[in-house]
């Protein structure tokens, strides 16, 4: 019997703005940065206030050092009294030692786990696997290649989503997030079929991402099993709030935190 | 006498995020390094967000296991969060090698499903109060868990404690026993209800 609430993660993508020269929270598609939208802080703050159940930071431009990541990181978990997940740029144990020292819960990991698997399992010891989500970026139409434009480095094809799941649960991550570059941006809908794959090869909690665009997309992703949903686009242009959201699903037996 | 509360300083664990949440209600508090800094202080805070051994590894290199040890039964409140709460037991699974402040005569346990397979209590849950003594501190609510280690409720008879449900287990998530208050969430974490538990705590004399 399961009876964890069903959890709405944000996601606030970081960004450099090319004119401005700061580090914005931005939305993507197919993993290309799409509109800036604001601060990171700010956004945060508002997160905050509708009560969200968990914030996800990701830094999602190479060109943005880890320092500028600490110092964002920094700002957003002052702002928070919830549980904050960092990634993106994340290359060793001591840089997610540092994260950790800012106080927060989780570093979500995604090329450390095949450049440096032995970091992952350190982090695992010290920190314990809760600490470590294992995120892995796919290309989500079986029938077709991974673009050569994809900016997402790391990604890989939906036929290899499977062994990624079970390296990941064996360095001792605590949560796998899937994240379909395909469907990122798009709003209509996550990738199903990938999310039942990943439950039927792993029992950790599954952080559905990518392609979120109405609440039956949240009520379909739940009801299929996953444990969290990663959102980005969805809170940052559609007027939607979180209560309305939480309010629709509770109706349609969604067990969520009210 | 006034409230002065020290926050364990944990290398690996949450000693900013409950600073910060502790500074919500008292601006002035110290993060504890040695033992002497623990005199002066009316509550202690113990968190931990990392692995069993880890804390008690951390505890012993810098001095603090046995000032810590020797406080059950007096007059501060000490509260532990996490990790923080587990070490106040015997042993974990997670580390067998590690002993902890044994307190309690509990031994924390790993949670799994029915193939043996470690499962993550990660996310939001419900507290229900199982026993409630007096006016107490202890108060449902939801908070935010993240933990695949966990003290059974038929492991040791708490005078006050409430516990959530996970899978087929019942874990015990709160409890209140002497001077002691152990919390298996993240208060610091848990928004309204976890500043409300702080608070709570920092008003226990």
């Amino acid at each position: 019997m399961e009876t964890l609430f069903k959890r709405v993660i944000p996601k606030i993508l970081l960004n450099r703005h090319s004119a401005l020269g700061l580090i914005g929270s931005v939305t993507t598609k197919n993993y290309k940065p799409f509109k800036f939208i604001g601060s990171p802080k700010s956004q945060a703050k508002i997160f905050e206030s509708n009560e969200a159940d968990e914030l996800i930071l990701l830094n999602i431009d190479t060109q943005v050092t880890f320092e500028e990541l600490i110092s964002v990181t920094e700002s957003v978990s002052r702002e928070i009294f919830m549980p904050l997940s960092v990634g993106g740029g994340i290359k060793t144990y001591d840089q997610a030692a540092r994260i950790f020292e800012l106080g927060v819960e989780k570093v979500i990991i995604e090329n450390m786990i095949i450049d440096k698997p032995n970091h992952v399992k350190k982090i695992a010891n010290r920190f314990g696997s809760q600490s470590i989500i294992g995120s892995c970026t796919y290309w989500g139409n079986p029938m077709s290649n991974i673009p050569a434009d994809l900016d997402m480095k790391g990604t890989i094809h939906f036929t290899k989503l499977k062994e990624r799941i079970l390296i990941i649960e064996d360095l001792g991550a605590g949560e796998i997030m899937i994240n379909d570059a395909l469907r990122d941006g798009l709003c209509a809908g996550s990738n199903i079929m990938a999310l039942k794959m990943a439950l039927k090869n792993t029992s950790l909690p599954i952080i559905d991402s990518c392609g979120f665009g109405s609440v039956e997309h949240f009520i379909e992703s739940f009801r299929q099993g996953s444990s969290a949903v990663a959102v980005g686009t969805y809170f940052a242009f559609i007027d939607q709030s979180f209560l309305q959201l939480k309010g629709q699903m509770a109706n349609e037996g969604i067990r969520i935190r009210e | 006498m006034n409230t002065q509360v020290g926050i364990v300083n944990l290398a690996a664990g949450n000693t900013k995020s409950v600073s910060r949440a502790v500074e919500v209600f008292l601006p002035d508090h110290k993060l504890i390094n040695s033992g002497e800094q623990l005199a002066g202080c009316t509550h202690v805070i113990i968190p931990g967000v990392s692995n069993f051994g880890s804390v008690v590894n951390e505890l012993h290199s810098k001095n603090l296991f046995k000032p810590l040890q020797s406080l059950f039964g007096g007059d501060k409140k000490i509260m532990g969060l996490c990790a923080g709460m587990q070490i106040m037991g015997i042993s974990s699974d997670e580390s067998p090698k590690n002993y902890g402040f044994s307190w309690f005569n509990f031994q924390v346990k790993s949670l799994v499903n029915f193939n043996n397979k470690q499962l993550f209590h990660t996310g939001w849950n419900s507290v229900e109060s199982v026993k409630n003594t007096s006016e107490s501190i202890l108060m449902k609510g939801n908070f935010y868990f993240n933990h695949s280690y966990h003290v059974s409720k038929s492991d040791y008879e708490f005078e006050e404690y409430g516990i959530s449900r996970f899978s087929d287990y019942e874990v015990v998530s709160i409890f209140k026993h002497s001077n002691i208050l152990g919390v298996q969430f993240h208060p610091e974490k848990s928004q309204k209800s976890g500043l409300k538990l702080l608070r709570s705590f920092l008003e226990w004399k």
